[in-house]
C-alpha cells in the first residue's frame, strides 16, 4: 500500500495552501495569525494524530505564545512529542523556553531527553540550573543529554558544573561531560575569554576519555593559545599517535599566523618525505607564500609519489613563476609525472609561460620538443604556428610528424598555404596530407541548403508503435530549416508514450541521421568548409609534384564541395597511372550526390574490376541520397544491377531498392527471394517495398510474400500479415 | 590492446584526475607483490547499503588498501546480503553485522565508514561517527536543513575527521575541465549558471496509513525514523529510504528532495564554479516554473529542469560567461560558445562513476588532507539548496546573511532554517 501523505481536514489543506500564495517580501503577519488560529484549532479538536502531527509542524513557521500553551501538552506524548517539538522549537517567544523547562520535571527517559535536547539549541540560559540537578540523574542518556545541552548554552556557569565532573562522572556520562566541557570552551573562545578557554580544554585533556575526545580538546586548547599554541601543534605533528597527527593536521589548516607557517616548513626537514607531502598540503590549503617554493622544491627531487603531490600543489597555485620548473618535468616523456606536469602547465596563466613553451622547441632533447608541441597545440598557442612550421621539417619524423598533427589541430585558411608549401617539399607527405585533411574537418561549419527528407519516423522508438512521417516532414522542412519533434505536427502516434524522431536525410547532398527527442527541435543544415579554403587547396594542383597531388586529391574529399569535386575530377584521366587512380578513387569514396554521374562513368568504363567494383559500390551508395524522384532512382538501380557480376553489391542494391515503394523496385527484388545467397536481403526488401504499396499493388505484393522464406520471425509475421493485408484488399473474383 | 574496464579508469583516471588534490597510493602502502601492508590498509565500515550503497562499496572493495569488516544496516535482508558479498571477497565469515550504527561506531579498529543510509540520516549518522573517530564518506544529500549542514561542518572541523560528500562529479574530467573554463575566466567575467535540480516541488512530509510492524531485528522502524519526527510503520514508506524526509520537512517529502535532488550535486557544481566553496548566494526567488538565485557578486544561478542540450545526460550543468560558456552532464562530453574553448580536454568518463571520488576520499585519509568534497564545500551546497527549498515553500523571493546563517527580514523562512530531531538524537 502506498503511504498516505494526504490531509483530512479543510484546515490543514487551507495551510499548506497559505504558504504557496506569493508574497512580494516577507511574511504576512495577518495572514500568518490567522493560519495561527486555524492550527491550534486542530490541535484542541479531535482530530486524528495524523492531523495533529503536521499541524504542530505548521506551528514552527506561524506560531506564537498562544501556540505554546496548546502544544506543551504533547511534550508527554510519545507519538507526537517529537512533533510538538519541531514546533516549540522553532517559536522564538520565551514562553516556549518556560514551557519546556516545566515539562523537565514531569517527563522522563526520551522524552525528557527531547525536551533537553531543545533547551540546549534554544540555549536557555535559564535552565542552566534545572539541568546542571539532571547531571546526576541515575539514566546516564538523561545526564549526557544535560551535559551536552549545558555545553551549548554555555557560560561561566555551565561551565563550573561541567568541569569537576570530568574526574567524578561515571564513565558512560563522561564523553558527553567532555563534549559539553568542549563546547563551552568553544564558546568562551567565541566571545573572546581565550584564557578561561584554554583552562577548560586542558582540563578535558587530562580528562581519562576516549582519544578522539583528546583530540577534540586539544585543538581547541592550540586555537585557543594562538601562537603560543604552536609547540603544541608540533608536538601532536611529531606524535606517532595517528589522532594526535590527525587532529594536528586540522589544526594546521584551522589556526592563522606566521607561527604556524614556520612551524610547518620547520617540521619538512625533520619528517619522512611522505609526511613532507602531507605537511606540504596543509600549507596549500593555509595560502602560506612559502607554498610555492616548497612544492616546487619536492617535484624537482621528492620521490615519485610525492613529486606528484607536490606537482598537483603547484597546479592549483597555478603560478607562472613555477613554469620553468614544470616544464623541465614535463619534457620527462610519458612518465605519469611528466604528464601531471604538462597537464599543469597546460592551464598555467600567462605570456611568459608561453614564450618558455615556444623556446622549448629549440631544445635538442626529442622529449622536450614533442612536450612543447603537445603543449602549444593544448594552450593553442597561434603565434607558434611559423615555429612550429619550421619544426615540422625537423628531421627526427617523431617530432615533425607531432608538429604537424599540431598544425592540424591549429592552422586557419591564413595557415594553409604554408602548409601546403611544406606538402610541396616533404618527402614523406603523409603528416602534411593529415594536417591539411584535420584543417578541412575543424574548419567544417554548418551552412543551411537544399533539405531532402530520405526517411522519417516518429514514434515511440525503436520498439514502439511509430509512424511514417517522411512526407510531413519533408513539407515542414520547405517552410523552415528546424522543426520540433513534436505532436502538434506529426501527431501521438504511441498512444501517450514519450516519442521521438528519427529522421534521413541529405542537406545540399550531403546525408545526414538525426534522432530528437519529443519536444526537442533537429536543425537540418550541412557542414561545409569555407570557400576560400577550397580555393587555396586547389590553386597549387597544377604545379605540384606527383606525391603531393595525390596527397591534395585525398585532401580535396575532405573538403568536399562542387570546386573541390571539379578539381578532383580534373585528374580523373590524367596520364600519370598514380595520379589518374588516386582521383578516380577519390571520387567513388566521394560523400555527396553530385558525384554520382563521375561514379557511373567509372562504372561503365573501367578495365580494371577492382575500379568497377569501387565504383559500382560508390554508385549504389550514393543513388539513394541523390535528390531526385522516386523513378529516377529506380533507373539508376536498375542500370547499375546490369553492370553488377558479385552478390556483395547486389546485396547493397536490394537495400537500396527496399527504399523505393514501387511495383517496379518489388518487380526487381522478387527473383531474388528465391536466391539461396540473396534472400535475406531480398526478403528485407521485398517487405519494406510491400509495406508501402499493398494498397495500390496487392496481387504483386501477395505474389511476392508468398515466397518470403526467412529465418527471422519479425520479418516473417511482418510478411504474413502483408499477404493477409493483400489477399483482403485484391479484387474479388466474380462467381 | 584490449583494455577492461578497471584498466580504462585507471588509464583515465592518470590523465583525467591529476589536477585536483593528489590521487596516488604513497609507494610505502604497497608491498613487493602490490599487496597492501597492514598498516597502510584503511579498515573500513558500511552504514544503510541499499541499492546507491553496494554501488559505491563495490567501488571501495577495488581499492586494494581496503579492508571492510562491518555492516549496520536497519534491515536484516541487506545486513546478510552486504555480509554475503564481503565474505565470498575475503574468503572467510568475519563480516561482523550490527543493526545499531552506534555499536559499529564503538569498534576501535575501523578507520572510515561509508554512509549511504537515506538521505533523513545522513547529517546524523556523520556527525555520529566524526565523533567516534572515524572518516566519513557520505552519500548526497548530505543535510536536510541549513542548520544540519552547518551542523555537519562544525563537527568535522572539531574532531578533524576526513569527510568526502558522495557528490562524485567533483571528480569527474568533464566537470573538472567546464570547472576549470569558468574559475580561470577563459568564458570571460561569469553571468549565470545554471544547474538541473531535478525536484522544485513543495511537498510536506507526513504520517501515512499504518501496516503491522515487524519485529526490531528484521526490520527497525524506530532506527529507519531516527531523527525524524514520530510515525507509524508503513511498509512503502520503509521500502523508499531514498526518497524518506530527503528535503527536509516542508520540501521533498515522499516525492524528492526538492532542489536538494540533484542540487547537491549541480548546484555543488555551480559553487564551484563560482570559487563559492565557503559562502552561498544572497538571494533566492522562484520564478517561471524555476528557481533563481544571485550570488554577493552578482553571479545569477538558475535551477531549472528543462532547456538542456538533447542527449547531455543527468545531472547537467551550464556556466555562461561574457564571452563564452560550457555545458556538460553525465554523458561526459562538453559542449562549449567555441570549439577553440575545448583545447586541453582530458579524457571523457561517462556515466558517473565514483572510482576516483573514492580514491580521492582514501588518500585523503592517510594525508589527512581536504578532500574534494569536504564538509565546508558540502555544508555551503546544502545551505544554497536548503534555502531554495525554503523560498520554493515560502513562495517568495528571500535575502539570506552568509555569515550570519540567516535570513534578513523573514522570521518565517528562518524559522525553517533548522528542524527538532526526535529523542533522544541530538548533533
Amino acid at each position: 500500500m502506498k503511504p498516505n501523505f494526504l490531509f483530512r481536514s479543510a484546515a490543514l489543506v487551507a495551510a499548506l495552501a497559505f504558504a504557496g500564495q506569493l508574497q512580494a517580501a516577507g511574511p504576512d503577519a495577518a495572514k500568518s495569525a490567522e493560519k495561527q488560529r486555524e492550527l491550534i484549532a486542530i490541535l484542541k479538536s479531535g482530530a486524528p494524530p495524523a492531523e495533529k502531527a503536521v499541524a504542530c509542524k505548521l506551528l514552527a513557521i506561524y506560531g506564537t505564545s498562544e501556540a505554546v500553551s496548546v502544544l506543551a501538552p504533547f511534550l508527554a506524548d510519545e507519538h507526537l512529542a517529537s512533533w510538538a517539538r519541531i514546533g516549540l522549537q522553532a517559536i522564538p517567544d520565551s514562553a516556549a523556553d518556560d514551557a519546556l523547562r516545566e515539562a523537565l520535571g514531569k517527563l522522563r527517559g526520551k522524552l525528557l531527553i527531547g525536551v533537553i535536547n531543545t533547551l540546549g539549541v534554544r540555549r536557555d540560559a535559564n535552565s542552566v540550573g534545572a539541568l546542571s540537578g539532571k547531571l546526576k540523574d541515575s539514566d546516564a542518556d538523561v545526564a549526557s543529554a544535560a551535559a551536552a545541552a549545558l555545553g551549548r548554552i554555555g557560560g561561566g556557569t555551565a561551565a563550573k558544573t561541567l568541569q569537576p565532573l570530568l574526574a567524578d562522572a561515571p564513565a558512560a556520562v563522561r564523553p558527553a561531560i567532555a563534549e559539553g566541557c568542549i563546547l563551552c570552551a568553544e564558546q568562551s573562545l567565541a566571545e573572546g575569554k581565550a584564557e578561561a578557554a584554554a583552562k577548560l580544554f586542558d582540563a578535558v585533556r587530562s580528562a581519562n576519555i576516549s582519544k578522539q575526545k583528546t583530540a577534540e580538546a586539544t585543538r581547541g586548547a592550540i586555537l585557543a593559545r594562538g601562537a603560543a599554541g604552536v609547540p603544541m601543534l608540533v608536538e601532536q605533528l611529531r606524535s606517532k599517535d595517528k589522532e594526535c597527527f590527525s587532529i594536528a593536521m586540522r589544526t594546521a589548516r584551522d589556526l592563522p599566523g606566521r607561527a604556524v607557517t614556520q612551524a610547518l616548513l620547520a617540521e619538512m626537514d625533520r619528517v619522512t618525505p611522505e609526511r613532507q607531502s602531507y605537511l606540504l598540503l596543509a600549507l596549500a590549503d593555509r595560502g602560506d607564500a612559502e607554498t610555492l617554493d616548497v612544492a616546487l622544491k619536492a617535484a624537482k627531487s621528492a620521490p615519485e609519489p610525492q613529486q606528484l603531490i607536490a606537482i598537483s600543489v603547484l597546479d592549483r597555485l597555478s603560478n607562472p613563476k613555477s613554469a620553468p620548473a614544470l616544464l623541465s618535468i614535463a619534457a620527462g616523456g610519458d612518465s605519469k609525472v611528466a604528464m601531471s606536469a604538462r597537464l599543469a602547465v597546460a592551464k598555467m596563466p600567462g605570456a611568459e609561460v608561453e614564450k618558455a613553451i615556444v623556446a622549448m622547441l629549440k631544445q635538442p632533447e626529442e622529449k622536450a620538443r614533442r612536450a612543447a608541441i603537445e603543449l602549444i597545440a593544448q594552450r593553442r598557442i597561434m603565434s607558434a604556428i611559423p615555429e612550429l612550421l619550421k619544426v615540422a621539417e625537423d628531421s627526427n619524423a617523431a617530432v615533425s610528424g607531432a608538429s604537424f598533427k599540431a598544425l592540424g589541430e591549429l592552422a586557419g585558411i591564413d595557415e594553409v598555404p604554408m602548409l601546403l608549401g611544406a606538402l610541396m617539399k616533404a618527402k614523406d607527405t603523409e603528416p602534411a596530407e593529415n594536417a591539411l585533411s584535420a584543417v578541412c574537418a575543424r574548419l567544417n561549419r554548418p551552412v543551411s541548403g537544399n533539405v531532402v527528407i530520405l526517411k522519417a519516423v516518429y514514434g515511440a522508438l525503436p520498439e514502439g508503435p511509430s509512424a511514417d512521417v517522411t512526407a510531413k516532414l519533408a513539407e515542414l522542412v520547405k517552410t523552415s530549416p528546424t522543426v520540433q519533434a513534436s505532436n502538434k505536427h506529426f501527431g501521438d502516434t504511441a498512444g501517450g508514450k514519450v516519442k521521438r524522431l528519427r529522421v534521413e536525410y541529405t542537406v545540399n547532398g550531403v546525408p545526414g541521421v538525426k534522432t530528437a527527442r519529443e519536444n526537442d527541435t533537429i536543425a537540418f543544415t550541412a557542414t561545409a568548409v569555407p570557400p576560400a579554403l577550397v580555393e587555396a587547396l586547389c590553386a597549387p594542383m597544377a604545379q605540384a609534384p606527383a606525391p603531393a597531388k595525390i596527397a591534395l586529391l585525398r585532401v580535396l574529399r575532405s573538403a568536399g564541395g562542387p570546386k573541390a569535386l571539379a578539381a578532383v575530377r580534373a585528374f580523373s584521366s590524367d596520364a600519370n597511372a598514380e595520379i589518374k587512380e588516386t582521383a578516380q578513387r577519390t571520387l567513388c569514396d566521394w560523400e555527396t550526390a553530385d558525384a554520382l554521374p563521375d561514379v557511373m562513368q567509372i562504372a561503365k568504363t573501367a578495365t580494371d574490376k577492382k575500379f568497377k567494383v569501387l565504383a559500382l559500390r560508390g554508385q549504389l551508395r550514393l543513388i539513394p541520397i541523390q535528390d531526385a524522384s522516386i523513378e529516377e532512382k529506380f533507373a539508376s538501380l536498375k542500370e547499375a544491377m546490369a553492370l553488377i557480376e558479385r552478390d556483395e553489391e547486389r546485396r547493397l542494391a536490394l537495400a537500396a531498392l527496399g527504399e523505393i515503394p514501387t511495383a517496379e523496385s518489388l518487380a526487381l527484388v522478387t527473383p531474388y527471394l528465391a536466391a539461396g545467397n540473396l534472400k535475406g536481403e531480398a526478403s528485407i526488401a521485398a517487405v519494406a517495398i510491400a509495406s508501402k504499396i499493398v494498397g495500390r499493388h496487392p496481387a504483386q505484393v501477395a505474389a511476392a510474400m508468398q515466397q518470403v522464406t526467412t529465418s527471422d520471425n519479425k520479418l516473417a509475421q511482418q510478411a504474413k500479415r502483408l499477404l493477409a493485408q493483400a489477399r483482403k484488399a485484391a479484387p474479388k473474383k466474380k462467381k | 590492446m584490449k583494455m577492461n574496464r578497471r584498466d580504462f579508469l585507471k588509464t583515465s583516471f592518470a590523465t583525467a584526475a591529476a589536477s585536483a588534490l593528489p590521487n596516488v597510493i604513497p609507494a610505502s602502502a604497497l608491498g613487493l607483490d602490490g599487496t597492501v601492508a597492514p598498516s597502510e590498509r584503511v579498515v573500513l565500515g558500511a552504514i544503510g547499503i541499499g541499492g546507491r550503497g553496494t554501488y559505491v562499496l563495490g567501488c571501495f572493495l577495488e581499492e586494494a588498501d581496503v579492508q571492510f569488516v562491518a555492516i549496520a544496516e536497519v534491515k536484516a535482508a541487506r545486513r546478510q546480503a552486504v555480509k554475503e558479498r564481503a565474505d565470498a571477497k575475503y574468503g572467510n565469515t568475519n563480516c561482523a553485522t550490527y543493526r545499531d550504527l552506534r555499536e559499529l561506531l564503538a569498534r576501535p579498529d575501523i578507520d572510515a565508514v561509508l554512509i549511504a543510509t537515506g538521505p533523513n540520516w545522513h547529517a546524523m549518522a556523520s556527525v555520529t561517527a566524526a565523533k567516534a573517530g572515524k572518516d566519513v564518506y557520505c552519500e548526497k544529500p548530505c543535510a536536510k536543513t541549513i542548520m544540519d549542514s552547518l551542523s555537519l561542518a562544525e563537527a568535522f572541523h572539531r574532531t578533524g575527521r576526513v569527510f568526502q560528500a558522495g557528490k562524485q562529479r567533483r571528480s569527474l574530467p568533464n566537470f573538472q575541465f567546464a570547472v576549470e573554463l569558468a574559475r580561470s575566466g577563459k568564458l570571460g567575467k561569469l553571468t549565470t549558471l545554471h544547474a538541473h535540480p531535478m525536484g522544485l516541488k513543495a511537498v510536506t512530509s507526513g504520517w501515512p496509513e499504518p501496516d503491522p510492524e515487524p519485529s526490531k531485528e528484521e526490520d527497525d522502524w524506530d532506527l529507519y525514523l531516527g531523527p525524524a519526527a514520530w510515525r507509524p510503520f508503513n511498509k512503502a514508506l520503509f521500502s523508499r529510504a531514498g526518497s524518506f524526509e530527503k528535503g527536509g520537512g516542508f520540501v521533498g517529502g515522499p516525492g524528492g528532495g526538492g532542489c536538494l535532488e540533484w542540487g547537491s550535486h549541480c548546484v555543488d557544481q555551480c559553487q564551484w564554479a563560482n570559487d563559492a566553496d565557503k559562502t552561498v548566494p544572497v538571494e533566492y526567488w522562484p520564478q517561471d516554473g524555476q528557481l533563481h538565485a544571485r550570488y554577493a557578486n552578482g553571479v545569477k544561478l538558475v535551477m531549472r529542469n528543462e532547456g538542456w542540450l538533447p542527449n547531455i545526460g543527468s545531472c547537467p550543468v551550464r556556466f555562461e560567461g561574457e564571452t563564452g560558456w560550457v555545458e556538460t552532464g553525465d554523458n561526459g562530453d562538453l559542449y562549449t560558445s567555441s570549439p577553440e574553448l575545448l583545447a586541453g580536454k582530458r579524457a571523457k568518463i561517462g556515466g558517473y562513476p565514483a572510482n576516483f571520488h573514492v580514491r580521492n576520499f582514501l588518500d585523503c585519509v592517510k594525508s589527512r588532507a581536504l578532500t574534494r568534497a569536504n564538509a565546508d564545500a558540502a555544508c555551503n551546497t546544502h545551505i544554497a539548496c536548503n534555502a531554495g527549498n525554503i523560498a520554493l515553500f515560502l513562495d517568495r523571493k528571500l535575502a539570506y546573511d552568509p555569515k550570519k546563517n540567516e535570513f534578513i527580514g523573514d522570521e518565517e523562512a528562518n524559522r525553517l532554517r533548522g528542524e527538532a530531531l526526535r529523542e533522544p538524537w541530538r548533533f
